[in-house]
């Protein structure tokens, strides 16, 4: 077939694929987001240490309770030195730092254990947790977010409205006690009541004792997703691309979810980012009214405890998981949206 | 003086911020008429108890009347120390509003000062406060709060502190993008050309703009303020008992749920109108202002 | 076509828009379409292929295509026609392909919506793009629209509407976003396709130029209302209305360069809400009656062959309008 007008100059250059040199690009781009978390962490670090120091009361006498009035001078002298309390503040910052390299986060004042074993303990509880809740929350956000957006003004628009309204009106606390109360009087059900099932050993229980906190987190997820899903979907169906792709002659399903949905995946996964970090609070929370052994109570019992280096600790995975969290984040922007790629 | 340059500003129509003008715009949407009204009644149910228009004093205690139901004379039943529901709600109001506002006024303070700055004056100072900013952001906020007010300890002003700390990141960044914008804008740069001073841009040109996404953030912030105030007396970290704290009234609430559903229900609605109220009133707002951004 | 108005739907109460507008179109011809901007000639080609968001919507008339009645047949029956019965091409090349979507997938996306599989809607796909002057077909199929020029988003738009052989394309100012070079490599594009497929082409622009050099018929549009319809030849050598006149005459004349000042119409296009009584134009022309102040003119056959909307026939025209 003959060309009436071969493209211009500039037409072939723009046609010269350049993929490797995008990803090479991209490689660098993601090296400067992961120092740039590394120095975040490393603030963190600092500012954990410096408010947890400001706490009034020595830890040593709080963990012995009324015991510690029996102390020789000696005795409390011994005791400080070997948890390194006695040090001046910058060294013991200089320790605990060293410490972290070499993957000791010192020891728990109160359990005598490492609290490195502690957080390896409570870690995969809130792991798993944080993951179940994520998926309900985007399952349900998007979901319902993209029902609203494809039928604005309807009864799914009003039904996801009102689970937004819920969920970003009614905090996990409340939902968390009330899903408590209403399962033991009403169901006469206490799926903690056997102890805390690791997912290895006994995964049907295991799942029964960690929906229904996950539920609790979720819905505060889904309510925010919702509702930036079903924003940005209607701004993307008012742009020129949704009518030349429904002209084609697609049926509307395959407009909303092909052409709108796959532009609003990048506000979707900002949204999802940021309620990963409000997600990661409420575990706190959550596994206090569900009594599950996860950092957050892990922490919440630290911080009762005056237990230092388990709430340094605790907090520091905290962040680095938020951390983490953002730089997949900035990960699944490439994968997304090929104009970041380049 | 003025000149024309004035009058050409977008924002400077919105200045005068006529309290009638805004409350009739929030009042049309059907977000912020339903936010309001729920405000308005939870509010003055709380404001209530102060005026001595609760039907007991919160702390009095009635050992032979606990955990009694609704009735006549204890509209809201009894708790465990038969001391009054309805007035401990009231009384708990009181004090999560009291907590959140004095939070958000330190967040807001905090956060429009160093948005402003972050975003106004540039260089190095900026990006000391956007490290900061990020940093706390890496944090979760209310293990930011739950932390400060571990080492400040437990009290109304103590909470206060710690969850308005812990908001104030989001205060800076919320001001810092439309400062920056307003800065670039076309009408602040004619200003610097007409050789207006900078402290006479900023609060002729930059902070007007940047006046209604504050007044959205502050009302969501307290409803942020008032959800974490109670999640934080929810942990036992609150103001310390017998104060009536609504989150510390839900706690004891769930485990006595099973014999006096009451005792979970009644503070669990007071602080879900609180929230939803300010979330309402927040998103009519945004609609009334109109303002880009996700609106739900 | 015939009949159809457009009116934007606003709590109940209807703003008319485009006022029965009837047109037709066989097959192998070219009709143009021209008018100011918001003359109503994006929303008649919307209105067309049924791709008018709300609050917008047709409000009357109807429109047949290849004998089928496409406004009453529902959402279904235009689906079914959008692709294989109408193909558009759209004003904004930049914005109306999909970024997140590679090309070969948005080119192929109408046929595999209409049942053809996919290592066909690929091959398909591929030889549409190589039709439209993209002789690399394998690699820009593999690209993201933000890695193609104007030029040549343009020509995919044109490959994705003609992939699924559309007997009626629907051109809505396809090259004003272009420079003129590539506006007219596009024009002759869709001129040569055309003839190879004896499509019909409706192309809609402002640009009286590309009228002139493309369409077979020429129909005029002002304030959503058709106002002339003429063979183009007839059109240029004898305007039997005003507005179409004064486009005419505020042409850069080639014959005097440079010594006559470009003539302007005065005034500006009214306000859909508020349009004048009787003719939409007479507040702007220079022809004028009492009639036109009372009475809206319909469109009524004239000698040469075309069909105008104006009670003052030409030869009483002053001369002001002359072209």
């Amino acid at each position: 077939m003959a060309v009436i007008q071969s493209p211009s100059l500039q037409e072939k250059v723009f046609s010269q694929p350049r993929s490797r040199p995008h990803w090479r690009q991209v490689s660098t781009w993601m090296l400067a987001k992961v120092l740039r978390a590394v120095f975040t962490l490393i603030g963190v670090a600092v500012a954990v240490f410096i408010i947890l120091r400001m706490i009034p009361g020595n830890q040593i006498t709080a963990s012995l309770g009324v015991s510690a009035g029996l102390l020789t001078a000696a005795q409390v002298r011994a005791l400080d030195h070997f948890y390194g309390i006695g040090e001046p503040v910058t060294l013991q910052f200089w320790h605990w730092a060293d410490g972290i390299l070499h993957g000791n986060l010192g020891l728990s004042v109160q359990s005598g254990r490492t609290v490195t074993s502690l957080i390896g303990a409570a870690l995969p509880v809130t792991v798993e947790l944080a993951v179940l809740s994520m998926i309900i929350g985007l399952a349900l956000g998007v979901g319902l977010g993209t029902v609203a957006a494809a039928s604005p003004g309807r009864i799914g628009d009003w039904l996801g409205q009102a689970v937004a309204l819920f969920g970003l009106g009614v905090p996990s606390f409340v939902i968390g006690s009330g899903l408590v109360a209403v399962l033991a009087t009403v169901f006469h059900y206490f799926p903690s009541s056997r102890g805390y099932a690791p997912l290895g050993e006994n995964p049907w229980l295991n799942f029964q004792q960690l929906i229904f906190p996950a539920l609790t987190l979720g819905i505060g997820v889904a309510a925010a997703v919702l509702r930036t899903t079903r924003g940005a979907m209607l701004d993307i169906s008012r742009l020129p691309f949704v009518r030349s792709a429904t002209g084609k002659g697609l049926n509307r399903r395959a407009v909303v979810i092909r052409h709108i949905l796959r532009n609003a995946l990048v506000p979707i996964v900002t949204m999802s980012g940021i309620q990963f970090g409000y997600l990661l609070g409420g575990t706190v929370i959550v596994e206090q009214i569900f009594v599950l052994p996860g950092l957050g109570r892990l922490l919440l019992t630290a911080i009762n405890e005056h237990d230092y280096a388990v709430a340094q600790g605790v907090t520091l995975v905290f962040a680095a998981g938020f951390v983490i969290v953002n730089i997949i984040t900035d990960a699944l922007y490439a994968v997304i949206d090929p104009r970041v790629r380049s | 003086m003025t000149t024309g340059l004035e009058q050409l500003h977008p924002a400077s129509q919105r200045t005068v911020f006529s309290k009638g003008s805004i409350l009739a715009r929030l009042w049309r949407r059907p977000n912020g008429k339903a936010g309001l009204i729920i405000l308005a009644v939870f509010v003055l149910l709380g404001l209530a108890s102060l005026v001595g228009l609760s039907p007991y004093a919160p702390n009095a205690q009635n050992v032979f009347h606990g955990l009694k139901g609704p009735s006549a004379s204890h509209l809201f039943g009894t708790d465990a120390y038969g001391r009054d529901v309805l007035s401990r709600v009231q009384s708990g109001i009181v004090l999560s509003l009291q907590i959140s506002v004095v939070a958000v006024v330190i967040c807001t303070a905090l956060g429009t000062l160093g948005g402003v700055v972050a975003g106004y004056l540039g260089s190095w100072i900026s990006a000391a406060i956007m490290g900061v900013t990020d940093l706390l952001f890496a944090i979760p906020s209310i293990l930011l709060a739950l932390a400060i007010v571990t080492a400040l300890g437990h009290g109304w002003f103590n909470s206060a502190m710690a969850v308005g700390i812990g908001y104030t990141p989001i205060f800076v960044r919320v001001v810092r993008g439309p400062v920056l914008a307003v800065r670039q804008a076309d009408y602040v740069r004619a200003g610097y050309l007409l050789g207006y001073s900078r402290t006479r841009l900023l609060f002729r040109h930059v902070l007007p703009a940047v006046w209604s996404v504050l007044a959205v953030q502050v009302t969501l912030a307290l409803g942020w303020a008032v959800l974490t105030e109670a999640s934080l007396s929810f942990l036992g970290l609150g103001p310390p008992p017998p104060a009536a704290s609504l989150g510390l009234m839900v706690s004891e609430g769930t485990n006595l749920a099973g014999v006096a559903w009451w005792l979970l229900v009644a503070p669990a609605v007071a602080v879900v109108a609180l929230v939803v109220g300010f979330n309402l009133v927040g998103d009519g707002l945004r609609d009334a202002l109109d303002l880009a951004g996700d609106r739900g | 076509m015939s009949g159809l108005s457009v009116g934007l739907q606003r709590r109940g109460v209807a703003i008319p828009l485009v006022h029965d507008v009837s047109l037709d179109v066989g097959a192998g011809e070219r009709l143009g379409i021209v008018g100011e901007s918001g003359s109503g000639k994006s929303l008649t080609m919307l209105a067309v292929m049924g791709l008018l968001n709300p609050p917008l919507c047709a409000t009357g008339g109807s429109i047949v295509l290849e004998g089928k009645e496409l406004l009453a047949g529902g959402d279904a029956a235009l689906r079914r026609a959008r692709g294989v019965a109408m193909g558009m091409i759209y004003q904004d090349p930049m914005t109306s392909l999909n970024p997140m979507i590679r090309i070969g997938t948005q080119v192929a996306e109408g046929l595999r919506a209409h049942g053809v599989g996919r290592d066909e809607a690929r091959e398909r796909s591929r030889k549409a793009l190589i039709e439209v002057g993209l002789t690399d077909a394998h690699k820009v199929e593999r690209l993201y629209p933000h890695q193609l020029s104007g030029g040549m988003r343009q020509r995919v738009m044109i490959a994705s509407a003609l992939v699924t052989a559309p007997k009626l394309l629907i051109a809505d100012e396809p090259t004003t976003a272009l420079d003129v070079t590539i506006q007219r490599q596009i024009l002759r594009l869709v001129a040569k396709l055309q003839k190879e497929r004896n499509m019909a082409v409706v192309w809609a622009t402002h640009d009286l130029g590309v009228v002139a050099q493309f369409a077979h018929r020429v129909a005029v549009m002002y304030a959503g209302r058709v106002v002339e319809i003429a063979p183009t030849r007839s059109l240029f050598r004898q305007p039997e209305h005003p507005y179409s006149a004064a486009l005419l005459g505020s042409l850069p004349s080639r014959a005097t360069p440079g010594k006559a000042r470009m003539n302007q119409i005065p005034g500006i296009p009214p306000d859909p809400t508020r349009l004048p009584v009787g003719c939409p134009f007479h507040p702007r022309c220079a022809q004028a009656t009492q009639r036109c102040r009372v009475e809206s003119p319909a469109l009524t056959e004239r000698r040469s062959g075309s069909m105008a909307a104006c009670f003052v026939p030409p030869e009483n025209w002053t001369r002001q309008n002359r072209p």
